[in-house]
């Protein structure tokens, strides 16, 4: 059936029904789905050619009924009663579209030195604002301005999703901006091989397991700061700032002469007194000329607000002595090890030595290679690397 | 032999297309004379279509033409 506006089903009983049909047929009337069951036809007519059959039901004297009224006008008028209802689905269905096509809120992470409000500013400037059309924004110019406005923005990306603009932000990491005559560079004191880097700001040239030599650059100043597509997008300077351990190879070299100047005190001494009242000394003198090599012994003590000082002057006198080979090695054992310490102290690991005693009739010697794991850097300006 | 009126073909004469054995659409018929469940009878011009088969459902009928549509077994066409 062509209109499914507004049509009904009806039956017609009785054994006049191919009159009934060719009747209509010859009054233009159109009838569909005819169907014969039960001695009585039922088929389908459009609504407005049943006011047209009135005259054909009363000329065949035929049972005419209507079983169903169907088509969207029907429907409509079932309805008629509802139409706020229906109104307001309607009235809901549109502000729902109205508002789902639009952004109401703007997210913005990952900035710490600019603040919301300063690129909410901004974008206000843009004419970015909440409740404006999703449509209207293009994300790609949005991002190229926000990287051209912002200089310490390195990495900038916007995004629409349903409702929402993010706007995700990546910022340079070092605070502190430095200009050309104020960056330095991390480079090596000693020659070795680096063991573990960890850089914080500055680009590192070198690598864990690199050999480098004395002079060379590790770390260098400059950071290049790239876009999405991988351009150069801006080129600042810092003071390099890295931990660095590098193994390196230190030569140890120690001497100890057997013979040496052994003092031996006579016996002879020399007691003067001293004392002090307030800020005043009377008779404090470390100087003696009876003795030729001497001593100086100093007691003090306090009584009733007076201080005196006993000063003892021993005299003694050099005499040959030989270190016999066990002290000889006892003191360069002892030496090593007060090396080591002290290494220690300054955070300098020793990985290996291969340090070995000699003694012979003249002297000891402790000689080998110490193998260090120390921070051995310094940082300099670019200018001074440049020139070694 | 008489000359065929070629005008007289197209007002008389009915066009009866047969889809399968499902479809049947009669342009130029006259009028309807037995409608029962298993068999239809229509008059064209100068014949009368009989359609017998099973389920026979008249799906439309207009001023222009009638569409049966069911299992049709058997057509016959009876010249007046």
């Amino acid at each position: 059936m062509k209109n499914r506006f507004a049509y009904i089903r009806f039956e017609i009983t009785g054994n006049k029904y191919e009159r009934f049909i060719n009747l209509c047929k010859n009054r233009n009337i159109s009838i569909y789905n005819i169907k014969l069951e039960d001695n009585k036809v039922t088929a389908d007519m459009t609504a407005k050619d049943v006011f047209k059959i009135k005259e054909i039901i009363r000329m065949l004297r035929c049972h005419f009924r209507i079983i169903s009224k169907n088509g969207r006008y029907f429907t409509l008028l079932k309805y008629r009663n509802r139409a706020f209802f229906i109104l307001g689905i309607i009235i809901l269905f549109t502000v729902i579209y109205l508002y789902a096509i639009r952004i109401w809120q703007i997210n913005i992470e990952g900035n710490l030195y600019y603040s919301d409000e300063t690129i909410n500013r901004f974008l206000e400037e843009k004419g970015i604002r909440k409740g404006m059309i999703k449509s209207h924004i293009s994300c790609e110019t949005l991002e190229k301005a926000i990287r051209e406005e912002f200089d310490r923005i390195s990495f900038v990306s916007v995004e629409q999703k349903n409702c929402r603009l993010n706007i995700d932000i990546s910022e340079l990491n070092k605070v502190e901006y430095l200009d050309k005559t104020s960056m330095k560079d991390i480079v090596a004191t000693k020659p070795g091989i680096i063991k573990s880097i960890l850089t914080r700001t500055g680009t590192p040239l070198v690598k864990a397991g690199d050999e480098v030599k004395q002079g060379d650059i590790l770390v260098t100043s400059k950071v290049e700061s790239m876009d999405e597509s991988m351009q150069l997008h801006a080129t600042h300077y810092f003071e390099a700032d890295s931990d660095i351990l590098i193994e390196t190879i230190q030569k140890y070299d120690e001497k100890i002469l057997r013979k040496y100047s052994k003092k031996i005190y006579t016996g002879r001494k020399m007691v003067k007194t001293s004392t002090s009242v307030s800020s005043l000394i009377f008779g404090y003198r470390l100087n003696n000329s009876r003795f030729e090599h001497y001593d100086v012994f100093v007691e003090k003590y306090e009584k009733s607000g007076i201080i005196n000082y006993i000063i003892t002057f021993r005299e003694y006198v050099y005499e040959d002595a030989f270190y016999t080979d066990g002290e000889l090695r006892q003191m360069l054992e002892q030496k090593l090890k007060k090396y080591s310490e002290k290494l220690a102290e300054n955070s300098v690991q020793i990985v290996s030595d291969s340090v070995t005693i000699k003694i012979d009739e003249n002297m000891g010697k402790a000689v080998g290679d110490i193998v260090l794991l120390e921070n051995a850097t310094a940082k300099v300006p670019p200018a001074i690397v440049k020139e070694n | 032999m008489s000359l065929i009126n070629f005008n007289e073909l197209i007002e008389d004469y009915s066009i009866i297309t047969l889809h399968g054995s499902f479809e049947l659409y009669i342009q130029n018929y006259i009028s309807i004379t037995e409608l029962v469940p298993d068999r239809i009878r229509i008059r064209t011009g100068r014949e009368i279509l009989t359609i017998e088969g099973d389920g026979l459902v008249v799906e439309y009928m207009d001023e222009t033409g009638i569409k049966v549509l069911g299992y049709i077994h058997k057509l016959e066409l009876t010249r007046l």
